[in-house]
């Protein structure tokens, strides 16, 4: 032992007290619970996302991450569609005049006879209070959600459509919406659902549970409805 | 017993102070003798030395950290004994690695021990920068330090003491070691 060795030594004699002690002290064994603590905080994790996950399976990102889902109501007032006395009431906007010709529980049937490009857009409302969902992807912008394939189907004259792209071409369409994957949900939704189909930016031609009814609004003049009484077929 | 009742026997000369205090730290005061000096034999007369050495200082002193006290007393008298008794078997002994280790902490350019400074004087100047270093470091670094080099327990032992690999032990020493040796350097410390 050199004289250098023997000073460090002696010197690590005068380390404090408390210091000497809590180096003996019997330690917590912090290490061998670090596996069961990440565990439990997987399966917390789990826990608290799983539902989330469901409602994004289930619609698709209906809703913005954090919305609160309301499991007691999401059965209960899932959307029916129900054939109301106003169906058949053509609602026309420009060069497309579109009818409700046909509901069961779980879909929608619009003809639609386009004479125009003029694009046709889709909107739900009243999914939740203050919510609405479009197939019109700019709306997302405005704080609407944007319906993302696979929320709801839409088939038109009997061929699978991609939510956001309903036809803009002149001709004759039918448009079976169907809403069986929203029904199955589990988010909570106010008394009804409706459903809007409308043209452009400005109008709107809104069937409300399914009936066909006009929202005027800035472009009131431009739209064209017909009364239920004066056009029932 | 608690510390404190163990100190006023010392302070009442009652010789049960040296039965209570083998009681509660002999095992405890024995590890520390036994990692110096490789000899149980050596190391039980360490420790029985530590009981006279304690029943003299106590009083005038008073320690409220009796375990501490005992066992710096049991690594003095270690050392002591370790330098009377110093062999080349001892060559290789677990308390001269750790010393090996612990004299890398010596600043570049030393100027050699025991310059014009009373030994004693300048570990206790030493032993208070070390405490200062020690003072900055995470708990579990501070209490491997101090394991290794104030008990000279072996890496093995340290490593299955706070659950971690010999490697790692290694490592946080090796780390521990230089920042030591930056540390005094910054505070002058010449040896």
């Amino acid at each position: 032992m050199t004289h250098e060795q023997e000073l460090l030594a002696r010197a690590m004699s005068h380390i404090d007290d408390d210091m000497i002690l809590a180096a003996r002290a019997p330690r917590k064994k912090m290490r061998r619970l670090i596996p069961y603590a990440v565990a439990a905080c997987l399966i917390v994790v789990v826990a608290l996302v799983f539902p989330y996950l469901r409602t994004v399976i289930n619609v698709d990102n209906l809703f913005a991450p954090g919305d609160e889902v309301n499991r007691e109501e999401a059965g209960a007032l899932s959307p029916e569609a129900y054939p109301y006395a106003e169906q058949g009431t053509p609602v026309t906007l420009g060069g497309t005049t579109i009818t409700l010709t046909a509901t069961t529980k779980t879909t929608a049937t619009f003809t639609v006879v386009k004479t125009d490009d003029t694009p046709v857009y889709a909107m739900l409302y009243d999914l939740r209070e203050g919510a609405l969902a479009s197939t019109e992807p700019d709306y997302k912008d405005k704080g609407i959600i944007t319906i993302r394939p696979y929320t709801l189907h839409i088939y038109v004259n009997g061929a699978a459509q991609p939510v956001y792209t309903l036809p803009a071409a002149p001709g004759t369409y039918e448009i079976v919406v169907d809403f069986s994957i929203i029904r199955n949900g589990t988010y909570p939704m106010r008394e009804y659902i409706g459903f809007y189909a409308y043209i452009g930016k400005d109008e709107e031609a809104v069937t409300e549970r399914f009936s066909l009814k006009v929202i005027p609004q800035a472009t009131e003049t431009d739209i064209t409805t017909e009364a239920p009484a004066e056009s029932a077929e | 017993m608690e510390d404190k009742q163990i100190v006023d026997l010392y302070w009442e000369r009652d010789e049960r102070a040296i039965s209570e205090s083998d009681a509660k730290y002999g095992a405890f005061c024995a590890r520390i003798a036994m990692n110096i000096l490789d000899n149980a034999q050596d190391a039980e007369e360490c420790v029985n030395d530590t009981y006279l050495r304690a029943w003299n200082a106590i009083p005038p002193s008073r320690p409220t950290k009796l375990g501490a006290f005992l066992g710096k007393i049991t690594r003095n008298l270690s050392l002591d004994r370790y330098k009377a008794k110093k062999t080349a078997k001892r060559g290789d002994s677990l308390f001269l690695v750790s010393l090996d280790e612990l004299s890398e902490c010596v600043p570049d350019g030393s100027t050699g021990f025991g310059s014009g400074f009373d030994d004693e004087v300048e570990a206790h100047r030493i032993g208070e920068c070390i405490n200062r270093f020690l003072r900055k470091q995470s708990g579990e670094v501070r209490d491997v330090f101090i394991c290794r080099y104030f008990y000279s327990d072996s890496v093995g032992e340290i490593a299955r003491r706070f659950g971690l690999s010999e490697s790692k032990v290694k490592s946080m020493l090796h780390r521990a070691r230089g920042k030591l040796k930056k540390s005094l350097e910054s505070e002058g410390i010449r040896l």
